[in-house]
């Protein structure tokens, strides 16, 4: 499949090696026009893109932030004028990006929770990400190695794999889309004769659905002076002045982003980094980068700190900050007059600077996607060093080009190859924590959401050890011991499932669920007293969860507290009206007090909901039957055969 | 003459039951009530002794009933 994409992509590469144009210098007589090898790049940046992205369209949603966003997100469901406007006034898992919800809202109306057109969208966007890049690197360049470097890789880098092929990247590529497409419109409002006015709207327009699809896209103004530069704009008072509104912008967004990232707890309060060695993090992520963006190999959804974050550093930590330096001082010392490698690398450190942890966010060192718009500065290197190589170093001798040339040509296929591969690990979450777990065998949280995976497959046997085995790992979290609960609990040994949801809660105290979960494994176990205050607690914590209302009207109903019992199952079916329990706990009630006709009519509302449960159709005949007899007064007879044997699971 | 209809619309949901989960002793056991009150005692004795085959506990004195009954 790597195939067609390279023999578009040679096109390109041959043209440039005859006439190279350089920058300036007029080409001699190029082999193809510029528009046909433009038109080619086009369609290689198409046709690769789709190709070696066709496997992410079969992949399903993954158990990491798509609950959140999307498969257990009620806020996308709601597809009206006020379920759009709650978009706009709520955030989503510790970020403000309304857009970016408003995209999956969209989905989930039209296609509820089929994951191939949610998966076809982000591929869609990617793609016209990839020619928004084309058309802006053209744009700025009017060079076409540097043009075709940056729309084929931004097309083919695996690094770009997570943003892609993971629903909830969405942000990523939503939010560069309209980045790119600013900066095609401060292009013209920089370059164009007239009407400037009105490309500075589309600039800022653009910045602010790309701000509303992903709050990390304040550093575009810093990305507009970077064009200054290359287009070499005299620097005056008015080419600041008029960055004002996009500041204003970017400060407004930087402060909803902080007050967004408070919400939730992603500003990481359980490993607070020393800031002395956050530099040295930062150093580290930053050359992480550049080493993945040249050699991709080992990629992971999930890069824990290689180090405990408030360790001693060894001396290899010290080193990073020495490379960086060195690398500026070679970038100043030999490439300072080549503007394409400034504005390269300026661009890349721009946009991560803000992602490399010198503020941490959330526990991983790096993150594939924090790449989506960094690497374009490398991407821009990359072809400009391709493309000075090819005009410039006659020093190299005759053999160096096609030899560089080749080179390029593996490395592209390698990536190709590359993030093909990776979409199949994006396939769902099994593929995607075993592949982690092989990667990184140390990282706790793999385990266990592998584990957790397994659990909603059903696979409580292959489950089981790698919770254990996230346990173990540590730091100590509450969710695999729940998770281990809820095994225990399919597994009918509830006093074991009662200890987990213990050790669960010791370690979060203010999870709804397993008081729940506990109270109802006592319950379970006839200890009707002790689990009642478990319920109260969850009630009181979760006031709107209809599942803990049915638990304790149960145990209501099991004490003999009719009235207790119909006033919770009551809230209960009022809150969720989609679940049987209630309706059948509140129609054994009705059965008990000889209403057999409400009784009834409750479980008709049971099998309406599940025509496959089989408790359900149990006690709708039972409640038929034995009306029945008791209107016969045949109950006399039946009781009398049925009353030396109190086991006898009778309802009544 | 008995009117069965609620027997029958009981009987109904056991087979539905059972057609769910073969195994249900207590399906079974229910069916039977639902045959004993059509006063069908063939088949309530025959579900009754699929119940306890299931594990279901079925008070002796019932299945004895029914053994009677059925002139089994």
């Amino acid at each position: 499949m790597a195939k067609k994409k390279n023999l578009k992509k040679a096109a390109p590469v041959e043209t440039l090696s005859r006439p190279m144009p350089g920058k300036k210098n007029k080409p001699v007589k190029p082999l193809l026009p510029s528009k046909t090898v433009l038109i080619l790049i086009f369609t290689a940046v198409v046709l690769s893109g789709f190709i070696i992205y066709l496997p992410s369209l079969s992949n399903e949603f993954t158990n990491w932030d798509d609950p959140g966003y999307i498969t257990e997100n009620q806020d996308i469901r709601d597809w009206s004028v006020n379920g759009i406007n709650h978009l706009f006034h709520s955030y989503t898992k510790g970020n403000y990006h309304p857009i970016t919800m408003l995209s999956l809202a969209a989905e989930y109306h039209v296609a509820a929770l089929k994951p191939y057109m949610y998966h076809l969208d982000s591929l869609l966007l990617h793609l016209l990400t990839c020619l928004s890049v084309t058309v802006f690197t053209w744009l700025l360049t009017r060079n076409l190695a540097i043009t075709a470097f940056c729309g084929l890789l931004f097309t083919i880098h695996p690094m770009h794999v997570e943003s892609v092929a993971w629903v909830s990247g969405r942000k990523d590529v939503l939010y560069a889309l309209f980045y790119f497409l600013s900066l095609i419109g401060y292009y013209y409002y920089c370059t164009a004769k007239k009407n400037n006015i009105l490309f500075y709207g589309l600039c800022l327009i653009m910045f602010l659905l790309s701000l509303l699809s992903k709050g990390i896209a304040v550093t575009l103004p810093l990305s507009c002076l970077l064009i200054d530069y290359y287009l070499k704009r005299p620097l005056k008072i008015r080419s600041l002045t008029e960055k004002i509104p996009m500041l204003i912008l970017s400060i407004i967004f930087g402060i909803i982003s902080i007050k967004a990232q408070q919400s939730s707890d992603s500003i990481s309060t359980d490993q607070m980094v020393p800031i002395f060695n956050r530099i040295f993090f930062a150093s580290y992520a930053f050359l992480a980068y550049i080493a993945k963006f040249i050699l991709p190999a080992d990629l992971c959804n999930f890069y824990p700190y290689p180090v405990k974050p408030n360790d001693q550093l060894t001396a290899i930590w010290y080193i990073y900050p020495i490379i960086i330096v060195s690398l500026l001082f070679v970038i100043y010392r030999f490439a300072r007059k080549n503007k394409d490698v400034v504005f390269g690398f300026l661009f890349y450190a721009s946009c991560i600077f803000l992602l490399i942890q010198l503020l941490p966010v959330g526990t991983a060192i790096i993150a594939e996607r924090y790449s989506y718009i960094s690497y374009f500065g490398l991407f821009f290197i990359a072809g400009s060093l391709y493309s000075n190589a090819m005009s410039g170093l006659p020093s190299l001798g005759k053999s160096a080009k096609p030899v560089i040339s080749l080179i390029v040509l593996v490395w592209f296929i390698y990536l190709g190859i590359n993030t093909n591969t990776r979409c199949g690990v994006w396939k769902d979450s099994e593929t995607l924590w075993r592949d982690e777990i092989k990667k990184q065998p140390e990282l706790s949280r793999a385990y266990a959401n592998l584990g957790s995976f397994l659990f909603f497959q059903e696979k409580y046997d292959e489950a089981l050890p790698e919770l254990t085995k996230a346990i173990e790992l540590g730091p100590p979290s509450a969710g695999p011991y729940s998770q281990l609960g809820n095994i225990y609990e399919k597994q009918g040994k509830y006093d074991l499932a009662a200890i987990e949801f213990k050790k669960a809660l010791e370690l979060n105290p203010k999870a709804p669920v397993d008081y729940n979960n506990l109270g109802f494994m006592l319950q379970q176990q006839g200890k009707l007293d002790e689990a009642l205050p478990y319920f109260n607690k969850q009630i009181e914590l979760n006031p709107n969860f209809g599942k803990s209302y049915t638990n304790r009207g149960e145990l209501y109903r099991m004490e003999g507290k009719t009235e207790l019992a119909f006033s919770d199952l009551n809230k209960a079916i009022s809150l969720d009206s989609n679940s049987i329990r209630p309706y059948e706990s509140r129609g054994i009630l009705y059965m008990a007090q000889g209403k057999y006709d409400k009784a009834a009519a409750d479980f008709d509302s049971a099998i309406k909901i599940d025509p496959k449960a089989p408790e359900a159709y149990n006690d709708r005949g039972y409640n038929k039957t034995i009306s029945e007899i008791i209107m016969k007064r045949l109950l006399l007879i039946i009781t009398r055969l049925l009353k030396y044997s109190p086991n006898l699971q009778m309802p009544i | 003459m008995i009117n069965n209809k609620k027997y029958d619309q009981g009987l109904n949901d056991f087979n539905e039951l059972l057609r769910l989960n073969p195994r249900s002793g207590q399906g079974y056991y229910n069916r039977s009530l639902g045959y004993f009150g059509k006063k069908d005692y063939d088949n309530a004795f025959k579900d009754a002794l699929h119940a306890q085959s299931y594990g279901f506990q079925v008070n002796p004195a019932y299945l004895q009933q029914l053994k009677q009954l059925s002139g089994k």
